[in-house]
C-alpha cells in the first residue's frame, strides 16, 4: 500500500505547485494569443481572414497528437512498471485529447469549406486524423468496459500502444502520399515561413499553441487529482 | 460601428471563422468545467461520508 | 503445430460453422448493397470492389467474439506450447475459415457481375488474401483486448475497425488503381507490408495482453 501511494502523494505535491503556474500561463498566453490571432495578425494574402481558423485548428491538431503520444508513453510505463499514476494519466488525458482531436476535425472542416469548396475530402492527412479520432473513442470505450477497472486500464494501455503506429502516418501523410488536395496546415505553415510573413503569423500560432498546451495540462492535472481522490475514497471504503 | 461590422464580417469568411472560434470556446470550456464539476461532486461525496 | 492448427480449424469451421456463416454473410451483404445501390453497370463497376473490401472486413469480424472465450482460452493456456505460436495458429485458422474462402470465391463471382477485367480481379484476389491475413491478426489483438469485458461484440468492432482502416484503404486502392490502368503495385506493396507486420506482431501482442490479463486476475 505504501509503495502504491508513494507516487500519487508526490504527484499531489507537484500538482499543487504546477496548477497555479499552468493557470497563469494559460490565461496570459490564451488572452494574448486570441487578441493576436483575431486582431493584430494580418490576413493572409491568399486566404484573407479565413486563415485565422488556423490559430485554432493547428494548435488543436498539435495537442491531439501530443496528448496521444504522451498517452502512449504513459501506457508503456503502465504496462512495464505497473505505474498507477500512468494509468491515472491515461484516464485523465484521453478524453481531453479526444476533444482536441474532434476540434481539429471540426475546425478543419470549417476551414476546408471556403478554401477547398468541400467540408471534407478523403485526403491522407484527414483520413489518418479521423482514424486517430476513432482510436481515441475506442480506447476510452475500453477503459470503462470492464467490471474490474485495472483490466480496463490495461486493455486501454495496450490499444494506445498499438495505435501509436498511426502517429507517424499522420505526421508524414503529407509527404508519403501525393494526394490531390494539398493538406491545409503544413502548406500554411510553409507560407508562414516565407520571410515576408514569418513573424506576424507564426507568433500568434505559437502563442496559441503554448497557451492551449498549458490550458489542457491544467485540465489534465485537475482530472488526475480527482481520479486520485476517487481511488483513495474507494480504497478506504473498501477497507471499512 | 462599421469597424466592428467589418471585423465581424472577416472579409466574407465570418460564417466560417466565428463558428470555429465558438466551437473551440465551447468545447475547451466544457472540458474545464466538466473537470471542475467532477472534482466538486467527489469532494461533496467525500464530506458526506465523513 | 499442424495438429494444433487442424484442431483450431475443426473447432471453428466444423463445430461453429464459421465458414458457412462468413460466406453467407458476405453474399447476403453484397446482395443487399447492390439492391440498395441499383443495378446500373457503370456505377456498380466503380463501387463494387470497394464495397467487397468493406464487407470482407465486416465478415472477418465474425467469430472473433468467442475466439478466446472459455474452453478455447483454457486450451491455449494449458497447451504447454509458446503462447504466441498458438495465437499465430489461431489467427491463421480464423483466416482460413473466414477470409480465405471469400478471397478465393469472391473475385470469380464479382467477375460475373463486372465486365471482364483480368488485372483488377487478380488484384482483388491477392488483396483479399493479404487483407484477410491482416484482418484476422488485428482481430485477434482486438479479441485479446476485449477479453473479459462487458458488451464484448460491439466493443470489439469499435476497437478493431480503426486499426483495419489502413489495410482497407490500400486494398481497395489497389483494385481501383488497376481498374483505372494505374499502378496498383505500390498500394499492394503497402498492403503486403501491413499483412506481414500484423501477422508477425499480432500474435505476440495478443499473447502478452492475454497473459497479463490472466495473471492480474
Amino acid at each position: 500500500m505504501i509503495t502504491k501511494y508513494a507516487n500519487p502523494t508526490n504527484f499531489e505535491k507537484l500538482a499543487k505547485i504546477l496548477t497555479p503556474v499552468f493557470a497563469l500561463f494559460a490565461t496570459l498566453l490564451l488572452a494574448f494569443g486570441l487578441c493576436d490571432a483575431l486582431l493584430i495578425s494580418p490576413p493572409d494574402y491568399q486566404q484573407s481572414d479565413a486563415v485565422r481558423i488556423m490559430y485554432i485548428h493547428v494548435p488543436s491538431a498539435w495537442m491531439a497528437m501530443m496528448i496521444y503520444a504522451a498517452c502512449g508513453v504513459a501506457a508503456l510505463m503502465f504496462i512495464v512498471w505497473k505505474h498507477t499514476l500512468a494509468e491515472l494519466f491515461l484516464r485523465a488525458a484521453l478524453p481531453v485529447g479526444a476533444v482536441a482531436c474532434a476540434l481539429c476535425l471540426a475546425t478543419g472542416m470549417l476551414w476546408g469549406k471556403p478554401m477547398w469548396g468541400a467540408w471534407w475530402v478523403w485526403d491522407a492527412r484527414l483520413t489518418s486524423v479521423l482514424v486517430m479520432m476513432f482510436l481515441y473513442i475506442a480506447v476510452i470505450a475500453l477503459t470503462d468496459a470492464f467490471d474490474r477497472p485495472e483490466q480496463g486500464g490495461l486493455a486501454a494501455a495496450w490499444l494506445t500502444i498499438i495505435g501509436l503506429v498511426n502517429l507517424p502516418v499522420i505526421k508524414y501523410s503529407v509527404e508519403w502520399w501525393n494526394t490531390l488536395h494539398q493538406p491545409s496546415s503544413l502548406t500554411s505553415v510553409k507560407r508562414v515561413m516565407n520571410p515576408a510573413m514569418a513573424d506576424d503569423m507564426l507568433r500568434p500560432l505559437l502563442v496559441m499553441g503554448l497557451g492551449l498546451m498549458c490550458y489542457l495540462a491544467l485540465v489534465i492535472i485537475i482530472r488526475m487529482r480527482t481520479e486520485i481522490m476517487a481511488r483513495k475514497i474507494a480504497n478506504t471504503t473498501g477497507v471499512k | 460601428m462599421t469597424d466592428f461590422s467589418t471585423f465581424a464580417a472577416m472579409s466574407g469568411y465570418g460564417m466560417y471563422v466565428w463558428p470555429a472560434y465558438g466551437l473551440a470556446l465551447i468545447a475547451y470550456g466544457a472540458v474545464f468545467i466538466h473537470a471542475l464539476i467532477k472534482k466538486d461532486r467527489l469532494k461533496k461525496k467525500q464530506q458526506g461520508e465523513k | 503445430m499442424m495438429a494444433i492448427l487442424r484442431h483450431f480449424l475443426r473447432r471453428m469451421s466444423r463445430d461453429r460453422g464459421l465458414t458457412g456463416q462468413a460466406s453467407a454473410f458476405f453474399a447476403l451483404a453484397m446482395t443487399v448493397c447492390i439492391f440498395a445501390i441499383g443495378s446500373e453497370e457503370v456505377l456498380l463497376a466503380a463501387v463494387l470492389p470497394g464495397l467487397a473490401w468493406a464487407i470482407l472486413l465486416l465478415s472477418s469480424l465474425l467469430g472473433l467474439g468467442d475466439l478466446l472465450e472459455g474452453e478455447d482460452l483454457d486450451d491455449l493456456l494449458l497447451a504447454h506450447k509458446p503462447l504466441p505460436a498458438l495465437f499465430a495458429a489461431k489467427a491463421f485458422a480464423h483466416f482460413i475459415s473466414t477470409s480465405l474462402p471469400l478471397a478465393l470465391a469472391a473475385p470469380l463471382v464479382l467477375s460475373v457481375v463486372l465486365p471482364h477485367t483480368l488485372i483488377p480481379m487478380l488484384c482483388l484476389w491477392l488483396g483479399f488474401i493479404l487483407g484477410g491475413i491482416a484482418f484476422s491478426s488485428i482481430g485477434l489483438m482486438g479479441a485479446a483486448l476485449t477479453l473479459g469485458s462487458r458488451r464484448n461484440a460491439a466493443l470489439q468492432s469499435l476497437v478493431i475497425m480503426p486499426l483495419c482502416i489502413p489495410a482497407l484503404i490500400f486494398g481497395a486502392g489497389a483494385v481501383s488503381a488497376a481498374q483505372l490502368d494505374l499502378g496498383w503495385q505500390a498500394p499492394m506493396a503497402f498492403l503486403g507490408a501491413i499483412a506481414c507486420a500484423s501477422m508477425v506482431l499480432g500474435p505476440f501482442a495478443a499473447a502478452w495482453i492475454v497473459r497479463m490479463k490472466v495473471t492480474s486476475q
